[in-house]
């Protein structure tokens, strides 16, 4: 019965207004999509979406920014932003940790589809454009991060320069195309015109990769395609109209979106010190606020990290094997741990042209998403924790290698064993082999740690490297048990023929909490409509309260679909 | 029947619901974007007093730090955090000090006459001013001191002339390697040489002989350079301030 497909309305009905989708909004080429993309678990077609609408969030509050910043007097007019504009602060703490939650999303929709065997026939140039936009994604946030002048900006545009004047030949050139001729004014309005073009190009590739995206229809589920490429959405015509299923759906996203885009920093912006001191405790890497200024006697206590995104190319900087090449280390260690990858994912559809969708048919391309993954970990935490510390050959391998063995072992062994036809995704021994597999995994990684330790007279700092390892294979397998968990679950459904993952409610408990939902947004809108616009702690208060009601709405949106979409 | 008509009644109660709260949320949006892009009404009413300091330090400056006839240029920002100024320890060609005394400066554009600043500090000669130039807006280090005797380039006959005036004594000039503008510190940074036709806006100073510290009071003469007027136009200190960080900044003759 909750498959049964409530009947539309497209004339006005006595008593309505405007009828069923006056916006014509079916009548627009979006692709209809399956009902199991609104359900549970279905959050995995849409990263792309995600990606989207906090990209539309940078764009209104980087506009919004643009009325106040002042290239010529970078710092001190961020500063001005932050204490003298109104929900300047509000604006410009969300613009980063958008820019924050939009690098991490490009990230993780580009390692799902990674895994999902996405760029495969006929997606191809719509992956490479979108391998194209995550090199534009992160060139946006270098800049936008530089742009504030405080001291830790001034380190990474540093380092950036250098990077782009060791080029060899282009070098000279390459410095005044992106950093200006010298001068700090210029140097803050290059970047700030860089900054805009390529969020400008951004948006022009971006139309690109969405036009492929609808012209390719969307991808359905590994079951219906049986593992196997060309992946095309057969039964499209079947779907459920766009609107108004499908416009609830995004509605609801994109309330939930900006509601936590807005939330994360302003709850930090209550934590963090405006303007840190050399007491200060809480970590540069998350402050939602610019540093000092260079030219400040604090300036010495801020550790000279770059964003955290760029942290993994920071970390290889400082091995001995990069620090070979002298003046190039830097140009070395970013072109080894950010091109080589970078080029390997624009390449990857031409390299695997196999119509093999799983994961386990294509162990080596698993494998590499895999030490991607976890390499940008390790290298990353390495960063935080010890920035700055010369990494001797011998250490290093002995952090790298032993994934590489495990990963690539593991998965080459899996991946037989699926081939064969013991490894089959049926029923409850999906479980059981998986658990089984990740504990050998997980103990096999507890092992290497310890050994680590053991062996090697850097304890302490190979410890956290150890620990780091095998949290992250447990998070690995924490991945995996909820995937078999999944998987053995539709197992059952598959059986008893009944929708388990459509979330469902009861007419009257959603009347009633909608309304309690609705009475406490109508709270909160009175209290943040009290406060002062200016000033970092009203704003970071102001920001709490609006993220709230978003989430509120969004939550009613969802009590909706789950009592009348039964979705 | 009955119940499909409670459905939709149901139904509609929740659209509304979502509206309700949609509309809190886009009031919220509307309020923060709307108050955002009137851009508040930056400046200040009165000059800010405020202890100049060491930038590196952050102690403030005494006498002793600042060497007569410095090759390299005191800056520091006032009454803005925008506006560099100088801070200068006059001395003659053998490095004494130079008594700065309040003058009438005439302003060559207008004709206008204003009382420059005196020299302050236990011998009358640290003096300060805009360190913007008036002509087109050059800052330091293009516009900087020339220290006493130092030819200023085309006007070769200026030194000279400086000399006989001041019966033998010779004080440095300020000059801007833009286009040319030289200004006389020892007689209110009045104009000396063109293209410029207004003198430096002189900053006045208040030294605390007991503390043997300096800060800086107010300004007189010209608007500073591309301002509407001194305490608008740029980025005021976030109140509670009470210091200005001094930089030394080197500069080529």
């Amino acid at each position: 019965m909750f498959n049964e497909k409530p009947k539309l309305m497209k004339l006005p009905q006595k008593g309505e207004v405007l009828g069923e989708d006056p916006l014509h909004i079916n009548d627009l080429p979006l692709k209809k999509v399956p009902d199991y993309m609104r359900k549970r678990g279905g959050i995995w077609y849409w990263t792309g979406a995600i990606i989207t609408m906090a990209f539309v969030y940078q764009v209104i509050t980087g506009l919004l920014l643009l009325l106040y910043y002042v290239p010529s007097d970078a710092y001190a007019s961020t500063e001005a932003i932050i204490t003298t504009v109104p929900y300047g602060s509000l604006i410009l703490t969300t613009h980063l940790y958008g820019a924050y939650a939009m690098i991490f999303l490009v990230y993780v929709h580009l390692f799902r589809n990674y895994f999902f065997g996405s760029y495969k026939k006929p997606r191809q140039l719509q992956w490479v454009l979108g391998v194209i936009l995550l090199a534009l994604t992160i060139g946006v946030g270098f800049f936008g991060y530089s742009m504030t002048g405080d001291v830790l900006s001034s380190d990474a545009t540093d380092v950036g320069r250098g990077i782009a004047k060791a080029t060899p030949f282009l070098g000279n050139y390459l410095e005044a195309i992106f950093f200006g001729n010298g001068t700090s004014t210029s140097l803050f309005t290059h970047m700030l015109a860089w900054h805009i073009i390529l969020v400008a190009l951004i948006g022009l590739v971006f139309g690109a990769h969405f036009w492929l995206a609808e012209a390719n229809g969307i991808m359905p589920s590994h079951r219906e395609t049986n593992h196997k490429a060309p992946a095309l959405d057969k039964n499209e015509a079947k779907h459920k109209e766009w609107y108004p299923y499908n416009f609830s759906f995004m509605t609801q996203l994109a309330m939930f979106s900006f509601g936590f885009i807005i939330l994360i920093p302003s709850i930090l912006a209550l934590l963090a010190p405006v303007s840190p001191g050399p007491t200060s405790t809480f970590p540069a890497l998350f402050s939602p606020f610019p540093q000092v200024s260079p030219s400040s006697p604090n300036a010495a206590y801020v550790p000279a990290y770059p964003p955290w995104f760029l942290l993994f190319v920071y970390k290889a900087v400082d091995f001995d094997i990069f620090a070979a090449a002298g003046n190039l280390s830097a140009l070395a260690a970013t072109a080894v741990i950010g091109v080589i990858p970078l080029l390997y994912f624009l390449l990857l559809p031409f390299i695997d042209t196999s119509d093999d969708l799983h994961p386990l048919s294509r162990p080596l391309v698993t494998s590499f998403g895999i030490l991607g993954i976890i390499y940008m970990g390790i290298l990353s935490a390495w960063g935080a924790l010890a920035p700055g510390v010369q990494i001797p050959n011998y250490e290093v391998f002995a952090v790298l290698v032993p994934p590489f063995v495990v990963v690539v072992g593991g998965m080459t062994f899996l991946s037989r064993q699926y081939k064969k036809g013991k490894f089959k995704i049926t029923g409850t021994k999906v479980l059981t082999s998986f658990l089984l597999f990740l504990f050998v995994m997980m103990f096999g990684a507890y092992v290497f740690g310890q050994n680590f330790t053991a062996t090697l007279a850097h304890t302490s700092l190979l410890n956290i490297v150890a620990t780091f390892f095998t949290g992250g294979v447990m998070v690995f397998g924490a991945v995996g048990t909820a995937k078999s968990a999944r998987l053995s679950n539709q197992y059952e459904t598959a059986k008893q023929k009944l929708p388990k993952n459509a979330y469902v409610m009861g007419k009257n408990t959603a009347v009633v909490l909608s309304s309690l939902l609705a009475i406490a947004a109508i709270v909160i809108a009175y209290l943040i409509f009290q406060l002062n616009p200016i000033g970092p702690i009203n704003d970071g208060e102001f920001g709490i309260g609006l993220a709230f009601i978003l989430i509120i709405s969004g939550t009613i949106m969802r009590i909706y679909r789950a009592a009348f979409y039964y979705e | 029947m009955d119940e499909e008509k409670v459905d939709s009644g149901k139904r509609n109660f929740l659209k509304a619901m979502i509206v309700v709260s949609a509309g809190a949320a886009v009031a919220g949006v509307l309020k923060g974007v709307v108050s955002n892009v009137i851009a508040p009404s930056s400046g200040l009413t009165a000059f800010p007093t405020l202890t100049l300091v060491d930038s590196e330090t952050g102690a403030p400056i005494h006498t002793s730090d600042i060497k007569v006839n410095s090759t390299k240029a005191y800056v520091y920002y006032y009454p803005l955090q925008n506006d560099p100024n100088f801070l200068i320890r006059l001395g003659d060609q053998n490095n004494n000090d130079v008594k700065v005394v309040s003058k009438q400066v005439t302003v060559p554009a207008t004709g206008r006459v204003f009382t420059s600043a005196a020299g302050v500090g236990p011998y009358g000669s640290v003096i300060s001013s805009s360190a913007i130039c008036q002509h087109l807006g050059c800052v330091p280090p293009i516009i900087h001191y020339y220290t006493p005797g130092t030819p200023i380039p085309g006007h070769p006959t200026l030194v000279s002339q400086q000399q006989s005036a001041q019966n033998g004594m010779l004080t440095g000039y300020v000059h801007c390697n833009c286009h040319g503008s030289t200004y006389d510190p020892y007689n209110g940074f009045a104009v000396v040489t063109g293209p410029t036709v207004h003198p430096l806006p002189n900053t006045i100073l208040d030294y605390d002989p007991v503390t043997d510290t300096y800060r800086a009071k107010s300004m007189v003469g010209p608007t500073i350079y591309g301002k509407p007027n001194d305490l608008s136009g740029g980025t005021p200190f976030s109140s509670g301030t009470t210091t200005t960080a001094v930089s030394k900044i080197s500069v080529l003759s």
